[in-house]
């Protein structure tokens, strides 16, 4: 055997089961070879188009031509092969046909890369396809090369985003309605986000880089997008995975530790920039988006499986900090709904002690902690008051017909009914006050420093956990057992 | 080898799918596992091809939980759901191929293995046909050849006959036997109970996601009854003979069926032998005195009473 057939065969060997199924069932589709051929003729009518009007008309003829050019590429690599992706995904789950995958040595995780990595091969092949077309727009007035290139790079970058976006939301569409619901959705927020990179790209080109990003800070800022998008396609892996992985097993540990790594990494990037600004007003920002997510994480703990099972139990690991620090991070209910606790304290603390440091601008403590309070601390336990609601209403009366990883659901609809009911009941009665709204999430935005909103959510949180320990307290002692064992 | 379920539980919500079922395979047994519609033998089959995980109870192979360690059922068990491949746009070629790159099958292992499987489930003329194109037989045998790829130490087959033709039925009962013969446990849900009597060597009878019976088809059909069924055939005037008939101890029942009798007969074969002297003695002519055959369809018929849960 030769060394490149040795070479060959190692690579066969290695490389991922998933990716040589894609790619062979995507080249063999018509769906591939028609998007690619119809946007490569648009792209030719388009340059040619443009060649032949270029000195009779702009001076900027070529930023123009770029522009419309990126546009066509990018709805093929940011929206097209991505929903594709998502939707072919979706079909398999539907189908269960990727059961199947799970009684091999297959892991979850080698599927979404597989499915991840043969998607964006796709886009590869279809950025190969377009460079020369784009780069004939140099020999057209007014085009920044460095912008272009640049533009393109992170036109990968985010259609890589976009593809594992998609594929997240195709492993969450398997069944019924709810399929219907995540695959629109998944569509929508694809589109609305292709318009929104699209006006962005549009701006680079037109007004260069240094306005895009804050001028002096190009490479810093680049490099954050990159960072910020590497992590995103990192947290939607561990997503899907966890998703898509069998019954009964440790869904949630790689999820938890992804998302503590990103908070972890948001956190450093946030130094990083608190440093160049001199300023760690940063840090607040940081705090309240980081709450917000965690705080939605709620109706996903609460959707997690209230007892241990075997495959999770046999994983706990050994030794007194290890296995109590596990309870946190493994699947299940109450140790999801206790980690959320832990990192709202902690991400507290960090804006709290960021806000002290601060002695001037918005950033200031009283006015910072008061409006943290207000509005992260709010929607933390409301969303928790809700979720725990949620749990106990399909516990108590709908645990025939609804499953319990579908209590997000319940959860939503709870909070809809209680935001609704009160304006609905005022209105029978006449009664026409701004308070009834106060069960609805999204009132505190309407009434700035409203402490009433943080009573209301408080007590409910409050309510819900107590109504809950008998379940929580349930889940901590089989834990406490299983460990013991 | 031996994969045995022990106080295997499943529920869905408040329903229970599948009630405390104590069974084991044995390599080179074929086990008819044999239910009305929504017994909860797919629940079953899923569960020990680990890919449902049980309420209670547990999976074990040779001892070992599958239930807690399911990478050990995935490498010795293969799975042939009751669906058929749905990767329309692949070809048979690259179906197997790619189920055996998920087994992690080294390249040069896997292109021999690849194609004595398809020679062994006759897949080889057609090899590169899409699976959109294949017949329902044939896609059956490439869901067959993909659950062999790994070359398990038991089959799990969930409905494989299902609206196969003759032919086809034929040609998966020949391929189970030799799958037998190389020593792999098999156990197959059907409804074409004719044919699993023929094959199997054991059968499990559920009802309601309980166990009705479980043991060697001899075992169960003399089991399931409690009053055999004697047929005589006499060569004189029947009315004659069954007036004689239904005076005699043991006797219940009486019916004349064309030229025979047929009636319940409580006793042993012994009992029988004394009852066959008796009317030899009483100088009746008789040309036939043998049981009933009962077969799986009438004990299943008369052991379970199509209920759904």
């Amino acid at each position: 055997m030769t060394a490149i057939a040795n070479l060959l065969e190692r690579l066969d060997g290695w490389v991922n089961p998933i990716i040589v199924k894609e790619l062979r069932q995507i080249v063999r589709g018509k769906f591939f070879w028609g998007v690619l051929i119809l946007f490569l003729g648009f792209q030719c009518v388009v340059l040619s188009l443009s060649l032949a009007d270029q000195h009779t008309h702009y001076s900027n003829a070529g930023q123009e031509t770029l522009m419309f050019l990126f546009g066509v590429l990018f709805l093929a690599s940011f929206a097209i092969i991505p929903i594709y992706s998502g939707f072919r995904f979706s079909r398999e789950r539907s189908e269960g046909s990727d059961e199947l995958l799970f009684i091999t040595t297959i892991t979850p995780q080698t599927i979404i890369r597989g499915k991840f990595a043969a998607a964006f091969i796709v886009v590869l092949l279809i950025n190969s396809a377009f460079a020369p077309f784009m780069s004939m727009t140099f020999f057209l007035s007014g085009v920044d090369l460095w912008a272009t290139f640049i533009m393109i790079g992170l036109g990968l970058m985010v259609s890589a985003v976009g593809t594992m976006f998609q594929i997240c939301v195709g492993s969450l569409s398997r069944e019924g309605s709810s399929m219907y619901i995540f695959r629109g959705a998944g569509l929508l927020f694809q589109v609305v986000m292709f318009f929104s990179l699209l006006g962005m790209s549009g701006e680079m080109v037109r007004y260069g880089l240094g306005r895009t990003f804050s001028s002096g800070y190009l490479f810093s800022s680049l490099l954050t997008a990159s960072v910020f998008m590497a992590m995103l396609i990192y947290i939607f892996y561990h997503a899907s995975a966890a998703v898509v992985a069998p019954a009964g097993t440790n869904r949630m540990l790689p999820v938890r530790i992804a998302l503590t790594v990103l908070w972890l990494g948001s956190l450093l990037m946030c130094a990083y920039w608190g440093v160049i600004s001199s300023s760690t007003e940063i840090f607040v920002i940081w705090g309240f988006l980081s709450s917000y997510v965690l705080s939605t994480g709620c109706l996903i703990a609460v959707s997690e499986r209230d007892f241990l099972t075997e495959r999770v139990a046999r994983e706990i690991p050994k030794g007194f900090f290890r296995s109590r620090l596990a309870f946190l991070f493994y699947s299940g209910a109450a140790g999801g709904l206790a980690w959320i606790l832990v990192m709202q304290i902690l991400t507290f603390v960090i804006a709290l002690v960021a806000a002290g440091l601060q002695t001037s601008g918005y950033g200031s403590s009283r006015g910072m902690m008061s409006d943290y309070m207000l509005y992260a601390g709010s929607f933390y336990c409301y969303a928790l008051g809700y979720s725990l609601l949620a749990a106990l209403i399909r516990r108590l009366f709908l645990s025939d017909q609804i499953d319990i990883r579908n209590t997000w659901v319940v959860a939503l609809l709870t909070c809809a009914v209680f935001s609704l009911l009160p304006i609905l009941a005022g209105g029978i009665v006449g009664l026409d006050s701004e308070i009834l709204m106060i069960a609805n999430p999204l009132y505190v935005t309407a009434v700035r420093r409203n402490d009433s909103v943080l009573v209301f959510s408080a007590l409910l949180a409050a309510i819900s956990l107590i109504v809950s320990i008998p379940w929580l307290s349930r889940q901590f002692r089989d834990y406490y057992k299983e460990m013991d064992s | 080898m031996i994969l045995s379920a022990k106080n295997l539980c499943k529920n869905f919500g408040d329903t229970r799918a599948v009630k405390r079922l104590n069974f084991q395979i044995v390599g080179g047994d074929i086990t008819g596992f044999v239910g009305p519609n929504g017994a909860g033998k797919t629940t079953t089959l899923r569960m020990m091809a680990s890919i449902e995980e049980p309420s209670s109870g547990s999976i074990e192979l040779d001892g070992h939980s599958i239930v807690s360690h399911p990478e050990m059922a995935r490498e010795k068990i293969g799975f042939v759901p009751d669906t058929l491949p749905t990767q329309d746009d692949m070809t048979v070629f690259e179906y197997i191929d790619f189920f055996a790159r998920a087994y992690g099958i080294k390249p040069a292992k896997r292109r021999v293995l690849v194609n004595d499987l398809m020679e062994f489930t006759n897949l080889i003329n057609i090899r590169e046909k899409l699976l959109s194109a294949l017949s329902k037989g044939m896609k059956q045998r490439v869901s067959i050849a993909r659950a062999l790829i790994h070359d398990p130490a038991f089959i799990l087959m969930d409905e494989p006959a299902a609206g196969l033709d003759p032919r086809a039925r034929i040609e998966l009962r020949e391929l189970l036997r030799v799958l037998s013969r190389q020593g792999k446990g098999i156990l197959i849900s059907s409804h074409i109970l004719s044919e699993l009597s023929e094959i199997c060597t054991s059968t499990l009878i559920i009802e309601q996601g309980a166990m009705l019976k479980f043991g060697s088809i001899e075992e169960i059909t003399e089991s399931a009854v409690s009053n055999r069924r004697l047929i005589i055939r006499p060569i004189e005037n029947l009315e004659e003979f069954s007036n004689f008939m239904i005076l005699l101890p043991g006797v219940e029942n009486l019916v004349v069926n064309g030229k025979c009798v047929e009636f319940d007969f409580a006793g042993s074969d012994e009992d029988a032998y004394g009852l066959l002297k008796e009317i030899v003695a009483a100088g009746k002519k008789i040309i036939e005195f043998r049981f009933r055959q009962q077969n799986l369809e009438s004990v299943f018929m008369n052991i379970t009473r199509g209920e759904v849960q």
